[in-house]
């Protein structure tokens, strides 16, 4: 075997592999721009017909609507929480700062249904089901994880060095936060917020069980497909995955430009 | 003036806030229903021993875990080793091939795979077209379709994680093997893959965990004959109104979870963990 034979290999083996990956995101397009009730393949006629449906609908825009509007207000809390707690763990040596990491990356590891189960008895003692707060703050406790994990791993690797100097050149610790600290974790916190959006956006089993009469997008697919299969359901689909695509794309974009930023700093000084 | 040693207890304040009422109390919840209940102490133990439901679900679940974390590092180590073997600027644009599904919603990708293997679907559209079948052949509600369904959601998760690991590798040990005379499959087999091996056990731990906990791929893609335990609490709580039952269940999910953690933390040291997860 030489070494060509080997990377000729691995690369088809590759393409096979995103092709897999791909290929069931691909082949929902043709279909969410089909003309028939049926999702059959292929399309016997084209037609925005059912992103019309989705759009002026009013249970699939209001989902729409809801789904967005929870998503932004989960971003702006995860930011301004997870940012504050990085900020505690990396930088102020708060004690027990290893053991709040764990409790704070915890709901990445612990399955979903256990924490919605243990919402959904409680909140039902409390009173607190069917609110818009409720499933709000719960998919804070989810969306907040990445936040941190991706703030306070830029926070590790920034020189604590730049907010001496702004320290010692005379800014007080909040403007030497906010000129110098924040500037530098911009492309981190946007990544975070990235991901925390999409932890709401996409969030099934915590809605299914807190949110009652609420219907977020996919709690209103998820209800649509337990009865039949309406091709909206292909056109909604379709509008997330090219939102996550977006989503990716601001995330890949802040985190090179984060990138290039710190390497050019190194070689400037 | 801000006292300092106020500062960061300040900062961490709303997120213990937040976890206390909606992430501890919630755990607690879920022990006293289970132990201290209104059907008595030990009423979900008790429910948990004599279901014969449980049993076999629990055994499936762990079943299903285990063979869909194996098919995933079979099929990602070698995906895993080509993109680590690219240069460092090319590597991101393969990278964003495995990231953009990985991005994707876990319902909507689950959606994909129903429409490709139902009745009408793009499988046996296909196989009827290449004349290998004259019938639509029955794809969904199998465990074949459940596997399909878990191994493309947690490919890129095991693919992710296994590049991590392997583009931090000293890449000269597998050369200096060769020019010492080892054969290009000695090298890998002595070298490349002992190398690789804290990569190999982080994800295989990770993709475990995740596996353990899956909802919404067994219920769309296996049906009522291809549960999961998190399907069988949710129709506990749903249908069944048992909230003993579904809190016993959710411990023992959340036991194995821990114990699979613990297991993981004492294999790999901390640096190697959560560079896959998202």
């Amino acid at each position: 075997m030489s070494p060509r034979i080997v990377r000729i290999a691995l690369g088809l083996w590759f393409c096979a592999v995103v092709f897999f990956l791909l290929f069931p995101l691909v082949f929902l397009i043709p279909l969410s721009f089909n003309e028939s009730e049926i999702l059959s393949f292929p399309p016997s006629a084209w037609s925005l017909r059912w992103y019309r449906v989705l759009f002026t609908d009013a249970s699939w825009s209001g989902a729409l609507w809801l789904s967005v509007k929870i998503g932004v207000l989960v971003t702006i809390l995860s930011v301004a929480i997870g940012t504050a707690s990085a900020l505690a763990i990396v930088r102020h040596r708060l004690p027990g700062a290893g053991l709040l990491y764990g409790l704070a990356i915890a709901p990445l590891i612990v399955p979903g249904i256990v924490i919605a189960l243990g919402m959904f008895m409680l909140f039902a003692r409390l009173k607190w089901l069917e609110s818009l707060t409720t499933l709000v703050l719960a998919h804070t406790v989810v969306a907040v994880p990445y936040v941190i994990v991706v703030v306070s791993a830029a926070l590790r690797n920034l020189d604590e060095t730049i907010e001496r100097a702004a320290r010692v050149l005379g800014a007080g610790p909040w403007r030497s936060f906010l000129l110098v600290t924040l500037p530098a974790l911009r492309p981190a916190i946007l990544a975070g917020a990235m991901f925390a959006f999409f932890a709401s956006f996409d969030d099934l089993i915590i809605t299914l069980f807190v949110s009652g009469a609420i219907e977020t997008l996919p709690l209103r697919i998820w209800n649509d497909l337990n009865l039949r299969l309406d091709p909206t359901v292909a056109a909604a689909a379709c509008v997330m995955v090219a939102m996550s695509m977006v989503g990716l794309g601001i995330a890949e974009i802040a985190r090179s430009a984060g990138l290039r930023r710190l390497r050019t700093e190194q070689t400037d000084g | 003036m801000l006292r300092k040693s106020m500062v960061a207890p300040l900062l961490a304040a709303p997120l213990l806030l937040l976890f206390a009422i909606f992430f501890v109390v919630p755990f607690i919840e879920i022990m006293r229903v289970s132990f201290a209940g209104k059907s008595g102490a030990w009423a979900g133990v008790s429910w948990l021993m004599s279901s014969p439901v449980f049993a076999v679900v629990f055994m499936n679940t762990l079943k299903l875990a285990l063979s869909v974390t194996l098919i995933c590092l079979v099929l990602g180590y070698p995906a895993a080793c080509f993109i680590a073997g690219q240069p460092a600027s090319r590597r991101g644009i393969y990278l964003a091939l495995v990231l953009l599904p990985f991005w994707t919603s876990v319902l909507v990708r689950t959606y994909t795979w129903s429409l490709v293997l139902g009745r009408e679907g793009l499988l046996n559209a296909s196989l009827i077209w290449l004349g290998i079948t004259s019938e639509p052949q029955r794809f969904l509600f199998t465990p074949l379709a459940v596997h399909l369904g878990m191994v493309q959601i947690l490919l890129p998760v095991a693919i992710l994680t296994l590049v991590g690991v392997m583009t931090e590798l000293d890449a000269g040990l597998v050369r200096a093997a060769r020019v010492l005379g080892a054969s290009p499959w000695r090298a890998f087999w002595h070298v490349y893959l002992p190398m690789t091996k804290p990569g190999i056990v982080a994800a295989a731990m990770l993709l475990f965990i995740l596996s353990l906990g899956f909802y919404i791929t067994p219920a769309l893609l296996g049906g009522p004959r291809h549960r999961t335990i998190a399907n069988l609490i949710d129709l506990q709580v749903h249908q069944m109104n048992d909230w003993t039952a579904a809190s016993a269940m959710a411990l023992v999910l959340l036991a194995t979870t821990i114990a699979a953690v613990a297991l993981l933390r004492w294999l790999v040291p901390e640096r190697n963990l959560y560079g896959g997860a998202r």
